[in-house]
């Protein structure tokens, strides 16, 4: 009975990259694209701390 | 799960594929589970390795704690959340010989069901919102002070102490990013940084309300 609105419009009055279409026929897939490297623990750690640390600066002092 | 970024992409009930597909275990004709046990030490290594540098870097007394049973919640219901339309789709598929087309394709209006995250691949950023929504709620890291404290670092720490749980969980999921060449810059900004932890904190926040607030802060690594 609630059915989307987007599935009662007739697709053929749609260009083919109308939003439209995009929508009804949504690409899957992650959208900022990015590598996946093979890191070691040990990478992580120091890539990770020094990056808090930097933003921490280095002395304590007020 | 032997990188840190499969934390944010693969599912941390069921084992898979490298290429994600879902692994079925012929007597139960489900999914084979996985180890959660070295999932967690894995992570835990990580989040010790991290906060022992921070913590000798800055020569603080601190005692860093897990709960395993919390963030072992924390992943399960992180993986609930985003790896359901996947769960969904692997095992209908697996059926397709017992369903016509038209079954498959109405089982699979995912709209229909009040899912949470309604796609079988999220946004890097949903996924993040999601995992930052679990860590607050749940609040698996925790922290002792000893009693002889000096104040001036405590003021200078004062996030790191008052909100330790939401530190950790910050740097766990900029662990889990490090792989995938991203970041979150919003500890560049030590206000920002700031509120951000105390309303992880202290507020009620929603996956929608974390996701449209952490999307302008995720940026590529050096």
């Amino acid at each position: 009975m609630y059915k989307r609105e987007i599935d009662f419009m007739d697709e053929s009055q749609f260009p083919i990259k109308s939003e439209y279409k995009c929508k009804k026929n949504p690409v899957k897939g992650l959208s900022q694209p990015f590598e996946n490297k093979k890191l070691t623990k040990e990478e992580i750690i120091n890539a990770v701390s020094k990056m808090m640390i930097d933003s921490l600066g280095e002395s304590l002092d007020v | 799960m032997s990188n840190c970024s499969d934390i944010l992409l693969q599912d941390y009930l069921y084992q898979q594929h490298p290429d994600y597909t879902y692994i079925f275990d012929s007597n139960t004709n489900d999914f084979k589970l996985r180890d959660r046990n070295m999932c967690i030490d894995s992570i835990f290594d990580i989040l010790n390795g991290i906060c022992k540098k921070i913590i000798t870097h800055y020569k603080l007394g601190l005692n860093t704690n897990c709960d395993a049973v919390r963030l072992d919640q924390v992943l399960y219901k992180y993986s609930r959340d985003v790896f359901g339309v996947t769960r969904l789709n692997a095992r209908v598929n697996n059926l397709k010989s017992h369903l016509t087309e038209k079954d498959r394709k109405n089982l699979l209006q995912c709209f229909d069901y009040g899912m949470k995250i309604d796609s079988a691949s999220p946004y890097v950023h949903r996924r993040i919102a999601v995992l930052f929504y679990w860590l607050s709620a749940l609040k698996p890291f925790s922290v002792v002070l000893p009693v002889n404290a000096i104040s001036k670092i405590e003021d200078k720490l004062k996030h790191m102490v008052d909100f330790h749980n939401e530190y950790i969980s910050y740097i766990f999921v900029e662990s889990a990013l490090q792989p995938l060449t991203l970041k979150l810059n919003i500890h560049d900004n030590k206000d920002l940084f700031y509120y951000f932890l105390y309303d992880l904190h202290y507020r009620k926040l929603s996956r929608s309300s974390l996701e449209a607030f952490i999307y302008p802060y995720l940026c590529k690594s050096n």
